[in-house]
């Protein structure tokens, strides 16, 4: 599974779709059908299920396309998606699908049982056929490595039974499908669902096409689709920027003030620009990370965020950029300044000329085009399904609070003075542990010498056998430090090998997670370092610095941490006897 | 559900334009001669897809059931002409 690029068919469905906003359901047929007739593709994918599954494979194959795949897709036989999964020699094993989908309705979740049934033999029906689901991925999986399954997770028919009773009854549909839905999802943590929840149901089309869903729902299909297949092909979106006139507030601030803004109580309108302002908070509360791009005055766009109804502060944002220049331009400068892929952004603008320039410009960035209606701004972003997750993890509800540390370091050393930076760090109430580590860690140490591209000094990227031999070597050292500020814990965060030589001390690699550069760590771990080397009865620290695409924020690290220039090219040296006051950090040592 | 009723120029234009969403080299000229012999790619997923269509442009309900009697632009044309006099 590679992504492709040239002119492929689609390439060719990607570019012409780039444009229509929002898609029709003949687009998705048109594109649909002819993706279907490639005879190549990098992702298989198998489609198996109990309805017909055509215009799901077809918008199955135009999601695909617009996530940078070409589709190669085979369908198994009508209803016949137990048969296929079962057996090993079927059509469908024999395709070797990357990943398989697989097209449920809930009347594949229901048992038929007399609706006064008592709650226990309700629920070991409902047991039994998620016992028999399970069976059915587990031979799907265990076929070949590495393939992944998206379920449809079956919705409630569309006319209730008996009103509220039928939710009282455990053997009512309503009921069993809602305990099938939380027993299916328990039991498959490895599995990628898709909600087919609020895909409007059609009895004329269930009973005359054994559609699933209406056809006029197949854009909303294709959305949940292609927020399903970026859990396996890992391409997330990770960043919401957000214009800021009429996107997070009624009104144009340099013109009209902060005290001109609609936004909070008072106005429709202002309620709703406060509604969006709280969505877009409650996702950066669980990991989304936000941006600003806008054409505006910095200080006075900052000024926007001191208005007493909003809820967004200026420290919730990640990247901060307003300018006159163009937006493609200014959204370059995020990706890279928060060290993501364009492919990771979500770009939400009221203004259609700004849509259009971006989705033009940077086809790999998802465009939100919010309209002239805040209203109708939430489900503007939402119906991309943009951020769907499967799970949470606990890195994501603390990623908010890394980023926002950040940003304000970031803003304290660029908007104020130095002075304002050391309250900044003190502020921080930052606290360390250096130590050499122990067997635990070196996983992780491995994973900083991979992952790291910013602050690596000379990108050598040891491996764990061979930061495990550095530690058991007399003349190495290797050093390991965790980090908490007031705003949490970040574990683990940086680690150095140094090595002797002759009399001098020789860094072999020094790595610090991007989150935390700037905060002083530098200076408390070449305190250490010189410590070690005194110890060690060295003369001098030696050090050289390898550049590379992405390590210039360091460039000019080691003249800072006062070492200089040495024998060789790009070596640079400091004398174990000169004293460390020069190195200043906000950081104390952990108590142990 | 009924639509307004329309003269069958402006029933033609429209269902043209249909057929054409769906069959994109079906010229919207050559459209109301079309019929599932002479147009590549008609099977029963573009009657379908018409018939999904021309409920929602036309706001009626033609109804999966007559998608197997539906074989040609004039067939579509007679059923929605009906359902919308």
């Amino acid at each position: 599974m590679t992504q492709e690029g040239g002119v492929s068919p689609a390439g060719a469905v990607r570019r012409m779709l780039a444009g229509a906003q929002p898609l029709k359901p003949a687009d998705i047929f048109v594109h649909g059908t002819r993706l279907l007739a490639a005879s190549q593709g990098n992702l298989r994918l198998a489609i198996a299920g109990s309805c017909t599954t055509d215009f799901i494979a077809r918008a199955a194959a135009v999601g695909i396309a617009q996530e940078g795949f070409e589709p190669l897709i085979f369908q198994a036989g009508f209803g016949a998606w137990r048969q296929e999964a079962l057996d090993p020699d079927s059509a469908l094993h024999r395709f070797a699908p990357d990943l398989v989908l697989l097209v449920n309705t809930w009347r594949d979740a229901v048992t038929d049982l007399p609706l006064n049934a008592p709650k226990a033999e309700t629920a070991a029906a409902i047991a039994a056929r998620v016992d028999a689901w399970r069976h059915i991925w587990d031979r799907l999986l265990g076929a070949a490595p590495g393939r992944r399954i998206i379920q449809h997770l079956p919705a409630l028919p569309a006319e209730r039974l008996t009103g509220i009773a039928e939710f009282r009854l455990p053997a009512s549909p309503a009921a069993q499908i809602a305990a099938f839905r939380a027993a299916l999802l328990q039991a498959g943590p490895d599995i990628i669902f898709l909600d087919t929840d609020g895909l409007a149901q059609d009895s004329s089309a269930w009973h005359g096409a054994k559609l699933p869903f209406a056809q006029d729902g197949l854009p909303a299909y294709t959305a949940r689709f292609r927020a399903a297949l970026r859990q396996v092909t890992g391409k997330m979106k990770k960043l919401l920027v957000l214009d800021l006139d009429n996107t997070l507030w009624g009104g144009v601030i340099g013109d009209d003030g902060v005290d001109g803004l609609e936004l909070g109580p008072g106005t429709p309108r202002g309620e709703a620009f406060a509604a969006f302002q709280a969505h877009a908070k409650s996702l950066a509360a669980r990991g989304v990370v936000l941006a600003v791009c806008s054409k505006n005055q910095p200080d006075v766009a900052e000024s926007g965020f001191t208005h007493p109804a909003s809820i967004l502060a200026r420290e919730n944002f990640a990247a901060f950029e307003c300018g006159w220049e163009d937006k493609p331009s200014a959204l370059h400068r995020i990706a890279a300044a928060l060290n993501l892929g364009l492919d990771a952004l979500v770009f939400a603008d009221d203004n259609p000329a700004e849509c259009a320039l971006v989705r033009e410009e940077l086809p790999d960035i998802a465009v939100v085009e919010l309209g002239p209606d805040p209203a109708a701004f939430i489900a503007r972003l939402e119906q991309g399904h943009w951020f769907d997750a499967q799970s949470l993890s606990p890195e994501d509800f603390s990623r908010g609070k890394a980023y926002q540390a950040r940003a304000q370091a970031a803003s304290a050393q660029t908007g104020a003075g130095a002075g304002d930076l050391a309250g900044f760090l003190r502020g921080l109430e930052m606290q360390a542990r250096i130590f050499t580590p122990a067997e635990a860690q070196f996983a992780r140490l491995a994973q900083l010498e991979a992952k790291t591209n910013q602050f690596n000094l000379t990108t050598r990227r040891y491996s764990e056998p061979a930061i495990r031999a550095f530690a058991a070597s007399g003349g190495a050292l290797v050093l390991a430090a965790t980090l908490k500020d007031r705003f949490g814990d970040h574990g683990l965060v940086a680690s150095l090998i140094a090595q002797t030589e002759g009399e001098n001390f020789v860094i072999e690699s020094w790595l610090m997670s991007c989150r935390v550069f700037s905060r002083t760590l530098e200076q408390l771990m070449l305190r250490r370092l010189i410590e070690e080397g005194r110890r060690r009865h060295l003369v001098r620290l030696r050090a050289s610095f390898v550049p590379t695409a992405k390590n210039a924020v360091i460039a000019g690290l080691l003249p800072r941490l006062g070492f200089r220039p040495g024998d060789g090219e790009s070596v640079w040296e400091r004398d174990l006897a000169a004293p460390e006051d020069d190195l200043e950090t906000y950081i104390d040592i952990e108590p142990a | 559900m009924s639509g307004t009723s329309m003269t069958p120029e402006r029933l033609t234009k429209r269902l043209s334009r249909i057929f054409n969403e769906v069959f994109p080299s079906l010229d919207v000229a050559e459209a109301p001669g079309a019929t599932m012999d002479n147009v590549a790619g008609w099977d029963s997923m573009a009657t379908i897809m018409l018939v999904s269509q021309c409920e929602e442009d036309f706001g009626v309900k033609i109804g999966y059931d007559r998608i197997a009697e539906t074989k040609s632009f004039a067939d579509l044309f007679k059923l929605i002409e009906g359902l919308t006099r």
